[in-house]
């Protein structure tokens, strides 16, 4: 972004227009900044709601947590009762979350409106002992675009695409699976029917060495190739990354609305191996524009 | 497709030539000398040291100037055993650059991940970074700090000379920090204690990019800008969700600017339970020149938009 200007006579000006676009962090409501999830127990919802200020583009998410956990994130933007889901089930924190050096940046933006909030549904201990979580998600705000000082085109340029596409997370079923000592299993992921998917980047959190392959059952297209076409499992050391580190792919990864994606998993560790996988991207929709 | 880079250039079809400009430039290390290098265990212990803009060996009477953009600390510690603060001024242009003390990590990083300043430092022959460190806690140490960037050795140092010294006029990066009242040291809190600070921006501009922080213990922060009351967040964030390091800081996704002569608040507590050592500081630019809205520039200089360059 450019700042500093210089005129036709050589005065140099810093460009207060940078005033209106300011950056921030987005918390959990007072006094729940940091939450105490008990051993084994869950927690919430607890909601982040955007101030009157003005409205934010979410951008990125950061946690601090003393063990793991599962999150489950939704929007509350008055588009419906429930709520607009950010992923289909809970995930593994850390492959949503990066921290405080290294935030994962949203596939996309996501747009709020003052009053409307980020809502944590859930957050469930998976460490065995207290765990204290601290959510943070970075956004920028715009408090007067010029020249709309009302901010009207702003807010339905923004609102318009976001009806289009937004970010989202998919995870394989329950959010994890167990897998014993060498075993191979498959989890379906199904794409929901109102929307497409496009891979961004793939998360991990296990305990043990495993070999991955994401397949889509509908295009027979795989993440990984072989020769002669064929595909087969990596180690997961190659194909999947952390929110802190994400693996993003080089070129996008489309999944049609309510196809399946199959993940297969080995275990390598040769002991019992529980494994979280997140597949982070941007849902597009297929209803018709409003 | 024709393939040249920055120093390749195609000159006629399957002919290419590497560029002359390639000569001018190298990259280059500035350093302590070895007898400042250690840091011993007093407490508090010390240190004042200098980074020279050295001649070229080839030819000791042409001028060398120096841009710098990288900061690398490779020390035998990683802040555990032994921590100390650094604050830095450029003593060509008489200015702090990290306003009041940091933590090391806060400011460098490594060879791997290097800390990095903004609006690169420009140092023109032979005037001198000042590097003060600060011990706050723990044994002798052996620190090897490193600014890396890249020296003119030219012919056409006058050309070189009028480009790097405008923009350093108006532009330099900086490390905007809460004015802790005891010098070279960092912020002390007892167990679960709060302290607040108010930083008076000076007659500059500040633009804030990224947070940094560091704490011998867990902590938060709340960072409010006073004239315009905009605050970075509505609640108190902590160091280990948005405070960043000096390879990793916590970048923002949109410029925090802050007016010439507002105030910053810094409310922070201590999470850890235990006396905490804190370090916070926003790392950005300072401008020394006036802001205006676009409409404003047009007004008062009579000058339309499009008559105005990104310089």
């Amino acid at each position: 972004m450019t700042t500093l200007l210089k005129t036709k006579t050589g005065q140099y000006v810093v460009d207060g227009s940078q005033m209106d676009v300011i950056p921030g962090f987005l918390l959990t409501d007072y006094p729940n900044n940091r939450i105490t999830v008990p051993l084994n127990d869950s927690v919430g919802p607890y909601t982040m709601t955007v101030s009157k200020e003005g409205p934010v583009v979410l951008t990125n998410l950061a946690a601090e947590r003393t063990g793991t956990a599962r999150v489950m994130l939704r929007i509350q933007d008055g588009s419906s009762p429930m709520g607009v889901p950010l992923m289909n089930a809970a995930c593994h924190i850390d492959t949503v979350f990066g921290d405080n050096e290294k935030p994962f940046a949203l596939p996309e933006g996501f747009f709020l409106q003052e009053g409307h909030a980020l809502e944590v549904l859930d957050i469930s201990d998976l460490s065995g002992e207290s765990n204290i979580v601290a959510l943070n998600a970075g956004f920028k705000r715009l408090r007067s675009p010029v020249p709309d000082p009302t901010g009207k085109l702003a807010r339905e340029n923004l609102l318009r695409r976001q009806y289009v596409s937004s970010p989202y997370f998919y995870t394989i079923s329950g959010g994890s699976k167990v897998l014993t000592a060498l075993q191979s299993a498959d989890d379906d992921i199904t794409i929901d029917s109102g929307h497409n998917f496009e891979i961004i980047s793939i998360q991990f959190v296990s305990t043990g060495n495993f070999k991955i392959n994401i397949f889509n059952q509908a295009t027979g297209d795989s993440l990984i190739c072989g020769p002669d076409g064929k595909s087969f499992e990596l180690p997961h050391t190659l194909v999947c990354g952390t929110a802190k580190f994400p693996r993003k792919l080089n070129e996008p990864f489309m999944v049609g609305a309510g196809q399946n994606l199959t993940v297969s998993l080995t275990d390598t560790s040769n002991a019992e191996n529980t494994i979280f996988v997140t597949l982070a991207g941007i849902v597009y929709r297929t209803g018709e524009e409003r | 497709m024709i393939l040249t880079n920055r120093y390749v250039t195609q000159v006629a079809p399957g002919k290419f030539a590497i560029r002359k400009e390639c000569d001018d430039w190298k990259p280059t290390f500035l350093t302590i000398a070895p007898s400042d290098q250690v840091l011993p265990a007093v407490v508090p212990a010390t240190g004042s040291y200098t980074f020279n803009v050295s001649q070229p060996q080839f030819d000791s009477s042409r001028p060398t100037w120096v841009i710098l953009n990288q900061l690398i600390l490779v020390d035998a510690t990683d802040g555990a055993s032994s921590v100390f603060t650094v604050q830095m001024q450029d003593n060509g242009h008489n200015r702090n650059i990290v306003r009041a003390p940091l933590h090391v990590k806060a400011v460098f990083g490594s060879a791997q991940t290097p800390g990095f300043i903004y609006e690169p430092l420009i140092l023109s022959p032979n005037s001198s970074l000042r590097c003060i460190t600060k011990k706050i806690s723990g044994g002798a140490v052996n620190i090897y700090p490193y600014w890396c960037g890249y020296e003119y050795v030219g012919s056409d140092i006058e050309r070189v000379r009028r480009i790097l010294t405008e923009r350093q006029e108006v532009v330099w990066g900086y490390w905007m920090t809460p004015d802790i009242d005891t010098a070279g040291t960092t912020i002390s809190l007892a167990a679960n204690a709060t302290v607040e600070y108010i930083t008076q921006n000076s007659s500059h501009s500040f633009q804030g990019l990224s947070l940094v922080g560091k704490g011998t213990g867990n902590f938060s922060v709340e960072i409010m800008e006073g004239r315009t009351r905009r605050a970075l967040s509505n609640g108190s964030i902590t160091l280990n969700n948005a405070l960043g390091t000096g390879n990793y800081p916590h970048k923002f996704d949109a410029p925090f600017l802050i007016q010439p002569g507002a105030s910053i608040k810094w409310k922070i507590k201590d999470l850890s339970g235990s006396s905490n050592n804190i370090s916070v500081g926003m790392q950005g630019k300072l401008f020394n020149a006036p802001m205006k809205n676009i409409p404003q520039i047009e007004r008062d200089l009579m000058i339309p938009a499009d008559m105005l360059r990104v310089f």
